[in-house]
């Protein structure tokens, strides 16, 4: 074979593993034998049972023909089938050719006599017309449906083939290595050869000359195969507990989208930018909610004795826990001592005060006695990374409160007492800063990226709103023309002008007024703000002023049809009469790269059929596929109506609006504004001059245009 | 040609020329329509009594023959299409409620029709399409149903018999190019086949829908008032193939499927993924 020759060529120290390696290769090959056979045998056994499988279906199908046989045969009278009459009377017969002489020149021609020729009328054709999905916003491209790389075929008129490759020879692109897939048979083999022997680099060498996957993944996939064998451990919570807090929420910050507040954003795809929200530290103290403990766990058992023991009055206040808690640290094991007498004993008030006596009265010897224990439970108590990680976002959420922390974040895991403990045992540096965290931010105004990356804590970028008054998000379907709405803008655009538009800050009102979305990249948001406003007051222009945006993304399209077109294929009509300047509807789409366009581009233009749109430098809307009513609008020079692209909660949208006033029926033009190079035929402008080559122009779009 | 990996390798099988025994079949007769091509010859499965009547189409001319003792061929009915330019891809006989033969014939023009044998009239004629039709089949067990596979990258159900356009399979999840073949289950009464330029086999089944299959036997109003719906996922994608898949044919429960780049394979749809066999 092949293989033992290259294999044996390799020089391996030791005449041990040279036995050893030529074992493996003779295993590895039996083993591939055999999994080889055993696939051949279940295809042969497959394809006999299919073949008796289609027996039967065929027989069936006879039967059914045979049926309606049937049906005719008792009824003769009435229907007179021409078809059996026919049979009887033949226009025409050709005879056959005589036995043994197959290639004969002559054929027979035929030509039915024109009498009794059969016409079938004649049928009005439709226009093209391709399946399209509708789409009410616009969608981003999913990879799988790129036209990237696909070679395409094309027949000329005059029947001669030409085969066109779409991307041609400008890039030939690397195909990637591809994940190898195991398949059940290379499971099988990897399974029986490496218990056989062993895990080591030599073995996996050789296997990856037969499975053609690098060592590495095979490595990986044996141990994904053996864990999968073994039972897992998960927690409670359904994670895997090994795991920590980043990767668990992981899925969460990569597929939430913060813009339109859905999983898998079809608009905005994946990895933006990861936002913390700002809350205030509330200073909790460490009684928690009410005093109450929270479960018999709770840490609040032991303290209690030392609680009441210390100043039974001032429960409460914030003084106390610091002062308990400084108390616990030196008499730590007291702790301890409580604890077993609270959980034997029910939770009453009364036991607490008899054993704290105790414990006073006599600390010493109790300490001696459970500080074992004490240390025992502090040292049994194993903080896995993922529960590390909740404890850090607990003591955020809900500062040094261990029975909140534990009920919400971390119930099923670890104990209140756990975390208690944890918190002032090895948890106090992590806690520390934590505790200053929140105080940093609170000073800083406007911080970004640069403040927070002197922090131990990952930075992550965020925005916050400056003013404690927008803690809650106003959602108004007053447009920002309106008075009231007017009004805050002013405000918010004076105070954000004293900053400066150079900082990070998100006035507030341009939240309200634009979208609902709190947290936006800044720079859109910015852009939107002067979209809508303009630089100050928004101009006064009475309330029958209409935001152009604010149809947008309410969506107040007007009714649209679909019918022939009396310039091109299909065409857009509109049903109900419009006025100058009124919002019609947006031409939604894919949105793709300027590449992807240009490639389909090709294809769109070679069938004269183009709904690339031009949205901005990065992208482009392909409305083929997926879209809107209003992509059937064809050019004209003279149109009725046009299209504005608009910035709208941070998305460039385009909308298509009236010029004027339109009928009912009407059907709607816009002008596409191609550039005189990109222009297709029937969009050639008569005032642009005369050019010297008359070649066929790559018309993409509006619309769209291709480099 | 896919990644083949140790253990799903299919089994190369090799066109045998069995030149050992006698030739089975003889040419008995040859027949020339015109100068344009033929595309479609069609046998009548659908009814027994037919069972030696073809039909053929070429250009825009439809024409029924039957094959008789001795090589000799008659020539029954002849139709042609006022539309000069069409010009026609596709056959299959059907049947009508009361049993009547039909032929279902699509081409360029994207409009399939139904013809009559037994009055030698036009039927129906389907318009819907929006390009040309390339293929047309008949359900094997219900055969007034057709189903017409088209460039417009959809396949469409229709009844030939109330002449209502049931359902569409395309969109999200369709074909992304023309359809090139479709065909019916043979047993399976729900499921379909179709392939296409955008080198994939699709699956698609009618089971959810078989409601309105079953209502539009029964439909009395106008053809265009007819609930049509739309099936946008197939239940199951294969991409077997890494050029245009231009035939596909169910054997059993096993699907043969042709490619342009001289490959043929047999292979099995299990639920989840289909497995090339040979």
């Amino acid at each position: 074979m092949l293989m033992d020759s290259d294999v044996c060529g390799k020089r391996y120290e030791g005449r041990e593993t040279n036995e050893a390696m030529e074992s493996l290769l003779i295993k590895i090959s039996q083993v591939k034998k055999q999994i080889e056979a055993a696939r051949v045998a279940s295809i042969k056994e497959k394809c006999r049972k299919n073949v008796m499988n289609v027996d039967l279906t065929t027989s069936q199908l006879c039967e059914l023909s045979k049926s309606i046989k049937n049906i005719h045969l008792e009824d003769q009278t009435g229907s007179r089938n021409m078809l059996s009459f026919r049979i009887e009377n033949p226009l025409f017969q050709h005879s056959g050719y005589a036995h043994g002489s197959g290639e004969k020149d002559s054929i027979n021609n035929q030509e039915a006599s024109p009498s009794s020729i059969i016409k079938l009328p004649y049928v009005e054709k439709i226009p093209p017309y391709t399946t399209w999905v509708y789409l009410d916003k616009n969608r981003r491209m999913p990879d799988d449906q790129s036209v990237v790389g696909r070679r395409q075929i094309y027949y000329d008129q005059s029947g001669g083939e030409a085969l066109i490759s779409s991307d041609s020879e400008e890039e030939i692109t690397e195909p990637e290595e591809a994940k190898h897939e195991f398949s059940e048979g290379e499971d099988q083999m990897l399974r029986t050869i490496l218990q056989e022997h062993g895990l080591t680099e030599e073995v996996l060498d050789v296997l990856s000359q037969y499975i053609r996957a690098t060592s590495s993944a095979i490595k990986e996939r044996y141990t994904n195969l053996c864990e999968k064998s073994r039972k897992d451990s998960r927690g409670n919570l359904g994670i895997d507990v090994e795991t920590d807090l980043e990767s668990a929420l992981e899925s969460v910050d990569n597929l939430f989208c913060r813009r339109c507040l859905v999983f898998d954003c079809r608009l905005h795809g994946y990895n933006q930018n990861i936002v913390t929200p700002y809350e205030k530290q509330p200073q909790f103290n460490e009684v928690g909610e009410n005093g109450k403990p929270c479960s018999d766990q709770c840490y609040l058992w032991s303290r209690k004795q030392v609680f009441e023991e210390l100043t039974p009055s001032k429960i409460g206040s914030k003084s106390i826990p610091s002062v308990s808690c400084s108390d616990k640290r030196i008499n730590g094991n007291s702790l301890e001592t409580a604890i077993p007498k609270a959980s034997a004993g029910a939770a009453n008030e009364s036991t607490p005060t008899g054993p704290s006596n105790e414990s006073s009265v006599m600390p010493n010897e109790k300490v001696l006695k459970h500080k074992g224990e004490f240390e025992g439970a502090l040292s049994g108590c194993e903080w896995r990374p993922l529960e590390r990680d909740l404890y850090l976002k607990g003591i955020e959420i809900f500062g040094k409160s261990s029975c909140l922390i534990a009920r919400n974040l971390l119930s099923g895991l670890k104990t209140c007492m756990e975390v208690y403990t944890y918190m002032f045992k090895g948890g106090d540096s992590m806690v520390q800063s934590c505790a200053a965290f929140p105080n940093s931010r609170l000073e800083d105004n406007g911080t970004d990226d640069n403040n927070h990356t002197e922090l131990e804590i990952p930075s992550r970028s965020r925005l916050f709103r400056k003013r404690g008054r927008a803690r809650k998000l106003k959602y108004t379907w007053k447009s920002s023309g309106h008075p009231s709405i007017r009004k805050r803008i002013a405000d918010g655009v004076q105070k954000a002008a004293k900053i400066g538009f150079g900082d990070a800050t998100v006035p507030r009102a341009s939240v309200e007024a634009g979208s609902a979305h709190a947290l936006q990249p800044t720079v859109n948001v910015i852009q939107m703000f002067a979209g809508i406003v303009g630089l100050g007051e928004p101009p006064a222009r009475g309330d029958g002023y209409q935001c152009g945006n604010m149809n947008l993304l309410l969506k107040q399209r007007k009714k649209i049809l679909l019918a022939k077109s009396n310039v091109a294929g299909w065409g857009a009509f509109i049903k109900n009469p419009v006025n100058k300047n009124d919002y019609l509807g947006e031409y939604t789409g894919e949105i793709i790269g300027h590449k992807e366009a240009d490639k389909r581009g090709k294809i769109y233009d070679r069938a004269n059929s183009s709904f690339l749109f031009d949205l901005d430098e990065k992208c482009v809307l392909d409305a083929y596929r997926k879209g809107d009513k209003l992509k059937f609008a064809n050019h004209s020079p003279a149109p009725n109506c046009f299209a504005k692209v608009m910035m709208v909660a941070g998305d460039h949208r385009v909308g298509i609006f009236a010029k004027e006033r339109i009928e009912p029926g009407e059907e709607l033009f816009y002008d596409y504004f191609y550039s005189p190079d990109q222009a297709p035929p029937w969009a050639w402008k008569p005032e642009w001059s005369k050019r010297e080559d008359s070649s066929v122009p790559h018309g993409r779009a509006c619309k769209h245009q291709s480099h | 040609m896919a990644k083949i990996t140790l253990g799903c390798e299919p089994v190369i099988g090799s066109l045998i020329l069995s030149t050992s025994n006698k030739k089975d079949y003889r040419i008995t007769n040859r027949l020339q329509e015109g100068k344009r091509p033929l595309y479609a010859v069609v046998f009548n499965f659908v009814d027994s009594r037919y069972f030696n009547v073809f039909a053929t189409a070429g250009g825009h001319r439809v024409t029924v023959y039957q094959c008789l003792e001795g090589g000799v061929i008659a020539v029954l009915q002849s139709y042609v299409d006022e539309d000069k330019d069409e010009s026609f891809y596709t056959l299959t006989w059907a049947c009508n409620a009361e049993g009547n033969p039909l032929l279902v014939a699509g081409g360029l023009n994207g409009i399939i029709r139904v013809i009559d044998t037994s009055t030698e009239k036009i039927h129906k004629s389907f318009v819907g399409h929006g390009d040309s039709v390339n293929e047309v089949r008949t359900h094997p067990l219900k055969p007034s149903l057709v189903v017409s596979a088209s460039k417009d990258e959809s396949l469409r159900l229709w009844n030939v018999d109330t002449g209502v356009c049931i359902l569409i399979f395309a969109g999200a999840y369709g074909h992304r190019n023309e359809v090139l073949s479709v065909d019916f289950h043979p047993s399976d009464i729900y499921k379909i086949a179709s392939c296409g330029m955008d080198n994939t086999v699709k699956i698609w089944s009618m089971e959810e829908f078989w409601t309105y299959v079953e209502k539009s036997f029964t439909w009395a109003d106008l053809p265009s008032k007819f609930p049509t719906k739309y099936v946008q996922f197939p239940i199951m994608l294969a991409s077997i193939h890494s050029n245009y898949v231009d035939c596909n044919r169910w054997l059993g429960d096993f699907i043969l499927s042709k490619s342009v780049d001289n490959e043929i394979v047999l292979w099995e749809p299990k639920p989840k993924e289909g497995t090339p066999m040979e």
